[in-house]
């Protein structure tokens, strides 16, 4: 540690501290215009120079590291007047469009140019005179006002890795710019707006909207994928204006995807459900929420009477809080006594569940940050650009900062592969295998860590004979991928110091993400990369809470906090506290569900923010299953595709229109709080599970969804210490949380395994059914742009991708004669649809690739229920 | 871009005809930019876009960075020279001999300034500091031929000549 002196104030950093920042710690400001702690020092403003004691001249803060018994001084009139020139000398240029620039009032150069009463310039010069770009989306850059800090340029290329941007030009001519000035064309996740100081780069959708210091800030959790980013939301007479990323709150530190950061545009769609709708003769009508909860009181009533609690089921979406999925499950399975309640297609959540048996806690084992700390990284099947893109950011940290050695095993080319040291391009499902070829080749040469796997494992004989079948010359004729890549990939994850695998969840069959996690964490017990910090397992949820969902019980066999239901000593606890009896047998899983909903089994089916007409596999399978089921009610913030079949449609609120708790990919336990009130009788999904519950003759719980936790709490353990106040904090929470004085768990399994020792369980790589008459793997999944149903519903995310595609991959496209934009039918064996061509070198040669949504034209028109992988036909039109 | 213009697609890389294929040695060496810059350069008289996209994925540094690199120097051109370059001498001799209005003549004479072509393609004027033949000044040099002692009736007539030779 080093001891310094700052204004004379003693202050102690780690070596290798800039002056600027321990400056802060000792609460010292010093002002700059080019730094940021999200990036590494550059030192292009000269606004942060101070002066040392016994030296001549200044230097800037932000560029120069401490040394023992160093005396800084930051406030000398020298520099003092040093900052004013500097500041006069950036003025030369700027426009002083100030009443008319959105950044007003939270510009720093505006900032210091009021703290310095700079209020005249001696210093003349032309003023630079370039047109605006009013073309790019979401994004619009006015590089007059540019003060060449190259924040923007840096932040593109150090945290997202997309570099857009770059200085282009020399001296009076430079500027910030894409090569040839096109209109940017980029990820827009917008970090590049949201480090500019001054005014040059705006959200365009905030632009000339309100005044910063008028609108209202809400700290809240995206309602996107299972990052749990933190969003500061500005409201103002009850409208979003802005989103934004605050440095020194939540995970993401600030950075967010398009989706989180422009993607909330949904919450004013004019498609919004802002009444109860009642289906009369085939059409709906608006009801009051008396009349809608009536006839759903009655009928499922009826129904339970009728054929008991067994004939009614229900789906229910991981995009909801945990005190509404804790409440509805209530609800399903103590009122209406039901165990058939899953969410997610129950397709989603193998991984988790496969990370339970094997080491004692159904989720990631470490926390997102650690990831940028890792040595070695491999992204299992994890199309994270796409799926996770702030994860991918703390990928690109590792890589350009530590370089870290990322692998990317997938059957696509994709975008990741831009960072990765190895592209493992397996063949499709075949991930499993590759796994295995790995572990077998630690074995081989000896680098399993012998003394992590004879002090905490177990079953490393039963894991070793089925790894026998793993030769290299095996797995490469079962996955396509080179002998010698995978045996070096598996050598340095082997000797890694952090070494970290990220799988994301998904549509895959319940197998295959079981198998997949076990054989992660086979290979994590054998490496021993787990149970320390900056490694072990990350399962990626697709859903905001996708996580909650799980610890919640929102599935057939699980009750709250992974209770298993078929023990009679836990459904007793929960029975005693709800005063309430919940069945004995295990419920049906969704795809389960509706089967038997096509068989007639299923009278009543309560659905609540789920989509399965887009979201499950086999479309048309799914239409007729819920058409026929006896009564329908949907819950959605939209008339949704599978809301139109209902009889009743109850209108919910958005994620930022109530109160509530997500739970993370990294078991971050995070408080939603309410940026709006809800549209018209659109009401928060756990007031309206109240009121069902209120009016089927229980009380469900007290009405605050703080109350709710506290329900919760006291019978989940892993919740235990989980409170509103405590949450009340930028990292929320992790889980185990036992009591009101444990602090969380960053990491899992330091000391010991819950079950004492982590289980290999060794998984065979099974191939799948070989369909020769359908030519083309198909590989479905969302994309960057959209997550589902609700990113549809906001313009801006639909203006830079509408409509559905097939990514054909080149070679393919060729041989087809195929170009790009071109329409093609794809059939299977579920249905058939026609979309445009999209021709990337992001796919591989014989596969093809549909976004998930898109509803009638999307993947999962093609998928089948078994869901292992598709075969499709490719035809011109 | 145009279809005449010496390369093809091949999906999305491109194939540069002719170019000095030597250097492909350097892939994944961000430290080679410069001299694949100037080889293309060398090959096509300036660097086309799809050149950049080519170098930046051999290179592994992205377009807007080479872009950035490419308007930094004064060396590298993103337009095509003229089919005859014209550089006009302002070295002192020829500077003291009227350089200016020899310039000023060009510029009227075709329209445009210093670094800039004909919309023909057919002439691009380059200023440069001494062409080692001050006897002649004020001069200017044509591709390779050495114009001296220049008036603007001079002038005129010259460039006539190359626009009448086509």
């Amino acid at each position: 540690m080093v001891t310094l002196t700052i204004d004379g104030i003693q202050v102690t950093v780690p070596p290798g501290t800039m002056i600027l920042e321990a400056a802060a710690k000792a609460g010292i400001k010093i002002p700059t215009l080019c730094n940021s702690k999200r990036l590494i020092p550059f030192g292009a403003c000269r606004v942060c120079v101070v002066q040392q004691k016994g030296r001549r001249g200044l230097m800037p803060a932000c560029f120069n590291p401490v040394r023992n018994g160093m005396e800084i001084l930051t406030n000398t009139p020298d520099i003092i007047k040093a900052r004013k020139i500097q500041l006069q000398l950036i003025l030369i240029s700027h426009p002083l469009d100030c009443p008319v620039c959105d950044a007003g009032g939270q510009c720093e150069l505006q900032n210091l140019v009021y703290e310095y009463g700079v209020s005249e310039n001696s210093f003349k010069g032309e003023k630079a005179n370039l047109a605006t770009d009013h073309v790019s989306p979401f994004i619009e850059r006015n590089l007059n006002r540019c003060i060449l800090c190259g924040m923007c340029v840096r932040i593109c290329d150090e945290v997202v890795g997309a570099n857009e941007i770059s200085f282009l030009n020399r001296g009076f001519k430079m500027k910030i710019g894409t090569d040839f000035d096109r209109p940017m064309n980029c990820e827009f996740c917008g970090q590049c707006v949201s480090v500019c100081p001054v005014g040059a780069l705006n959200d365009r959708m905030f632009l000339h909207k309100a005044r910063p210091w008028d609108m209202k800030e809400t700290q809240t959790i995206c309602g996107y994928c299972g990052v749990g980013c933190t969003l500061t939301v500005g409201t103002k007479n009850g409208r979003i204006l802005r989103v934004r990323g605050d440095e020194s709150r939540g995970v993401n530190q600030g950075t967010l995807c398009v989706k989180g950061r422009f993607g909330w545009e949904y919450v004013h769609s004019p498609e919004r459900l802002t009444s109860p709708l009642i289906k009369k003769d085939g059409s709906f009508v608006k009801a009051t929420w008396e009349e809608a909860i009536g006839l759903v009181v009655k009928r499922l009533k009826e129904i339970k009477s009728e054929k008991g609690g067994s004939a009614i089921a229900g789906l229910c979406s991981p995009r909801l809080t945990n005190e509404e999925l804790y409440s509805y499950q209530k609800l399903m399975r103590g009122v209406l006594g039901t165990n058939h309640i899953d969410h997610a297609g129950g397709y989603s959540y193998a991984a988790p569940l496969a990370l339970r048996e094997s080491l004692g806690y159904a989720a990631s084992t470490n926390s997102i940050n650690e990831i940028r700390k890792a040595d070695v990284i491999i992204a299992l099947r994890s199309d994270l650009s796409e799926t996770h893109p702030v994860i991918k950011s703390e990928g690109v940290l590792a890589v350009k900062r530590r370089k870290a050695k990322l692998i990317v095993v997938n059957s696509r080319n994709i975008y990741l592969n831009k960072f990765s040291a190895f592209n493992l391009l397996v063949k499709p499902g075949s991930e499993v295998a590759l796994i295995n070829g790995m572990m077998q080749a630690i074995l081989q040469e000896g680098l399993a860590k012998e003394e992590f796997v004879s002090s905490r494992t177990e079953g490393i004989e039963a894991l070793k004979q089925s790894l026998k079948n793993y030769s290299p010359e095996k797995v490469e004729a079962l996955t396509g991928v080179s002998r010698a890549s995978f045996v070096e990939a598996a050598r340095l994850f082997a000797k890694a110091v952090g070494g970290v695998i990220l799988i994301s969840t998904g549509q895959a069959s319940e197998k295959k993400d079981r198998d997949l996690a076990l054989a992660a964490s086979n290979l994590t017990l054998l490496t021993g990369q787990i149970g320390k910090e900056n490694a072990g397992i990350f399962i990626l949820g697709e859903k905001n809470n996708s996580q909650g969902a799980l610890d919640m019980g929102l599935t057939p066999g699980w009750l709250p906090g992974y209770a298993n239901l078929g023990n009679p000593s836990e459904r007793e606890r929960f029975e005693k506290s709800w005063k309430l009896s919940i069945p004995e047998q295990e419920g049906m899983g969704a795809l389960s569900i509706l089967q038997a909903a096509e068989e007639g089994k299923i009278a009543g089916l309560y659905i609540a923010g789920e989509n399965p007409l887009v979201a499950y596999p086999d479309s048309s399978r799914t239409k007729k299953a819920l058409a026929a089921v006896d009564f329908l009610v949907v819950q959605d913030c939209f008339l949704s595709e599978t809301a139109s079949l209902a009889q009743v449609v109850l209108p919910a609120a958005s994620f930022v229109e109530k109160d509530g708790t997500f739970t993370n990919a990294d078991r971050r336990v995070q408080q939603v709080r309410p940026g709006l009130y809800p549209p018209g009788q659109a009401r928060p999904d756990l007031w309206i599970f109240q009121q069902l519950s209120k009016s089927l003759g229980y009380k469900l719980n007290d009405p605050s969804a703080k109350a709710v936790m506290d329900e919760i709490k006291n019978l989940v353990p892993l919740y235990g210490g989980i409170d509103y106040a405590r949450l009340d904090n930028p990292l929320g929470l992790q889980w185990p949380c036992s009591s009101a004085d444990h602090p969380g768990t960053p990491f899992l399994y330091e000391k010991d395994f819950p079950a004492g020792k982590g289980k290999f369980i060794p998984v065979e790589f099974e191939e799948g059914p070989a369909e020769t008459e359908s030519p083309w793997f198909l590989i479905t999944g969302p994309t960057m742009v959209h997550s589902g149903s609700l990113s549809l519903m906001s313009p801006g995310l639909t203006r830079l991708q509408g409509e559905s595609y097939v990514q054909v991959h080149p070679e393919d496209a060729r041989k087809l004669g195929l170009e790009d934009n071109q329409k093609v039918i794809l059939r299977s064996k579920q249905g058939q649809i026609t979309v445009k061509t999209l021709v990337s070198w992001n796919a591989a040669p014989g596969l093809l690739f549909v976004p998930c949504h898109f509803g009638q034209v999307g993947g999962n028109c093609l998928t089948g229920r078994d869901l292992t992988i598709t075969k499709v036909q490719l035809e011109k039109v | 871009m145009k279809a005449s213009e010496p390369w093809e697609r091949a999906g999305d890389k491109i194939r540069l005809q002719g170019f000095n294929l030597e250097l492909w040695k350097y892939e994944g060496e961000p430290g080679s930019l410069i001299p694949l810059l100037q080889a293309a350069q060398r090959d096509y008289s300036y660097i086309p876009e799809a050149a950049i996209h080519y170098i930046s994925d051999i290179v592994g540094i992205p377009p807007a960075q080479i872009y950035g690199v490419i308007t930094f120097y004064t060396q590298f051109r993103l337009k095509p020279l003229g089919k005859y370059l014209l550089r006009i001498c302002n070295g002192t001799a020829c500077h003291v001999n009227g350089s200016k209005l020899m310039g000023q003549v060009i510029e009227d004479e075709l329209g445009i300034g210093v670094g800039q072509t004909t919309e023909d393609g057919f002439f691009t004027v380059q200023s440069v500091a001494c062409l080692g033949c001050c006897s002649l000044s004020p001069v200017m040099v044509i591709n390779e031929d050495t114009h001296g002692r220049l008036d603007p009736r001079k002038i005129r007539k010259i460039l006539k000549s190359y626009q009448s030779a086509g």
